[in-house]
């Protein structure tokens, strides 16, 4: 019988190619409109997550309540063993100390005076011996030149802060901060790479380095900022990040320089942003689905309409109603099924494109931009792209056939034989 | 009757009766105050922190406003370090790192070794008379002694501190309180000097405060 059908609608191009590109065609966009999504809100908090906020994260309570997140004289202290302490009592997580400082980098010129200066963000990460943090600031994807730090006193900048300077690999550069107590520190170091994020924020004056390199240079051996902590599965737990800065913050005292638990939710808006995303991504999804299936409903009844005449004519052969009714919802289900199969391919192709290749808003975003919105914005091929499509897709068109299919059953022997004069 | 009554109100108050400079000649007796052809400085600051107090002893030499160096002796992390003004530029010394730096564009407004005292509050050692048109506000009494009070406003754009208010002791005519405004009108720092040395021209500061108000 479906062989039949297939035949059928195969043959008879009327029946089947227009619903089938309709189909085929509001897949492929709800398809490709998902993946997008996911790819550029779900990408934005991540990069936040990576380079700013972690999943969970430390700081002093005087640095939390200060707004403060850079500034030396509220960092942690005994870092080393405040990270034991979190690995030990939540095994889920990967914990970073990191080091967020501000200074100028200036480079000498051939008699040792200044050349150029330019206002940093400096970070100090776990470098050596530590892949995840590499990954977590994209750093080997994100070298233009060079290669990264392998001993101390050697720097990465991005590649706009080097050519801002005009610093070429292997030159050497002044780091001018402060220490802890306010001290000034003047310290040299040697480019040996530059990167580029792709986030504006991150690439306009960055400078990066190895943790305990920094921490020597700045006069805070077992200091640092932040201590940021991720899961080490399947991304973000908000419920299990809450209920580990409850326990941690209960279990510690409430002074200026003690440390504080914070989650991701609580920095930066974040809380609002990813309930907005999670209440966006449903709505426009449901929207998109109802619309999608509006569409083909319409189509389904528009089809079952239009074939009254054929039902007439199949009647006068004999044909029985409930045979009739069937087959039309078969059919519906075959071109339903087709059109699914065809529109999730062919939405998963440009979804895949743009998962790989992105697409560059830097012209899009323009003015001060904060947020950790990468300027190359990146689709996300995810599980449900295989399935969204089908709602819509398989079940609308045979809801509508299944409602104007009924016509068959409305049909009686005048109608027919005045449909059959008619031929 | 009226003019004794008068002259005895005057006596308790002790305001002088003898009419009083205009701001224009306080203002010129101040710059004297701050103005000398050589001036050798020895002295400690004193930085309250959040993990509490640092004391840096220095040197400085100065000729006029124009020429002025600072060397660093103690603590041993900051010995040796140097800075010379010259005019409008400013240069820092390392020895730690080996490096000449000039101090200019966003390196002006950071703090020196971690005071509250900025390097552009340290270059904006010029002409009061020169830079800002003073007016005299209402006399205010300071620490139990009458005070004349001056709002300077500046006379060109592109200073630090476009407004100032200066307290000054009328004995002495040495600035006993200055704060300092911003473009906006915002307190952005607050100077309190408690002593003075005498010296052949009048009186200089020899104990002050320097505080960042915005902190």
């Amino acid at each position: 019988m479906i062989r039949f059908l297939l035949k059928g609608l195969l043959r008879d191009r009327h029946r089947s190619l227009f619903p089938l590109l309709v189909i085929s065609l509001g897949v492929a966009l709800l398809v490709l409109f998902q993946a997008w999504l996911q790819g550029a809100l779900y990408g934005t908090l991540s990069n936040q997550a990576h380079f700013r906020t972690g999943h969970v994260k430390l700081l002093t309570r005087g640095a939390w309540a200060e707004n403060q997140s850079s500034s030396l004289d509220l960092a942690l202290s005994q870092v080393e063993t405040l990270k034991n302490e979190l690995a030990t009592s939540y095994p889920d997580l990967n914990f970073f100390p990191r080091l967020r400082f501000g200074g100028l980098l200036d480079v000498p010129d051939a008699k040792g005076e200044t050349r150029s200066q330019s206002p940093i963000l400096g970070f100090g990460l776990e470098l050596f011996n530590h892949k995840q943090e590499i990954q977590a600031f994209h750093l080997q994807e994100g070298l233009a030149q060079g290669r990264l730090p392998q001993g101390p006193g050697e720097i990465l900048l991005t590649l706009d802060l080097a050519e801002k300077l005009q610093l070429t690999l292997g030159e050497k550069a002044t780091l001018i901060s402060n220490d802890p107590n306010g001290g000034m520190v003047i310290h040299n170091f040697t480019l040996v790479g530059m990167v580029r994020f792709g986030i504006k924020p991150l690439d306009r004056a960055s400078l990066i380095g190895d943790l305990k390199d920094l921490q020597r240079a700045l006069g805070m051996r077992k200091g640092a900022t932040e201590i940021v902590g991720f899961f080490k599965e399947k991304g973000l737990n908000r419920p299990r990040a809450l209920e580990i800065k409850r326990h941690f913050n209960q279990n510690h005292p409430l002074s200026e320089l003690s440390p504080q638990m914070i989650t991701l939710s609580d920095q930066d808006g974040l809380d609002t942003y990813l309930d907005q995303i999670e209440s966006w991504m449903s709505w426009i999804l449901i929207f998109f689905i109802g619309l999608l299936g509006f569409i083909l409903w319409n189509l389904g009844l528009i089809n079952g309409l239009r074939r009254y005449r054929e039902m007439g004519l199949r009647l006068a052969l004999g044909e029985e109603k409930k045979q009739i009714y069937q087959s039309l919802l078969l059919e519906a289900l075959v071109l339903g099924l087709v059109g699914t199969f065809l529109g999730t391919s062919i939405g998963l192709l440009p979804a895949y494109y743009l998962q790989e290749v992105g697409l560059d808003t830097t012209k899009i975003l323009t003015g001060n931009q904060n947020f950790m919105i990468q300027n190359q914005v990146h689709a996300k091929i995810i599980f449900s792209n295989l399935w969204v499509g089908f709602f819509p897709g398989l079940f609308a068109p045979f809801l509508g056939t299944l409602i104007s299919g009924l016509g068959v059953f409305r049909k009686n022997t005048a109608q027919i034989l005045n449909q059959l004069e008619s031929i | 009757m009226r003019l004794w009554a008068l002259l005895f109100f005057f006596c308790l108050t002790g305001l002088p009766l003898a009419a009083e400079p205009t701001a224009a000649e306080i203002l010129r007796r101040l710059d004297q105050n701050q103005l000398y052809p050589t001036l050798f400085i020895e002295s400690t600051m004193i930085i309250q922190g959040r993990k509490g107090q640092r004391r840096l002893r220095s040197q400085s030499w100065s000729q006029g406003r124009e020429k002025s160096f600072i060397r660093y002796l103690s603590p041993p992390r900051e010995r040796g370090t140097s800075m010379l003004k010259l005019k409008d530029q400013l240069w820092l010394y390392s020895p730690q790192a080996d490096r000449t730096i000039a101090i200019a564009g966003h390196m002006l407004r950071q703090p020196i070794m971690g005071s509250d005292l900025s390097y552009e509050d340290m270059m904006e050692r010029t002409s009061l008379v020169k830079n800002y048109q003073a007016t005299k506000l209402d006399n205010e009494v300071i620490q139990g002694a009458g005070s004349w009070v001056l709002e300077l406003k500046a006379k060109q754009a592109g200073l630090a501190y476009p407004k100032q208010r200066i307290w000054v002791d009328p004995k002495k005519i040495a600035a006993t309180k200055v704060e300092l405004y911003g473009s906006r009108g915002k307190l952005l720092k607050r100077v309190t000097i408690q002593s003075f040395i005498q010296t052949p021209t009048g009186w200089y500061p020899s104990d002050l405060t320097y505080k960042d108000m915005l902190k």
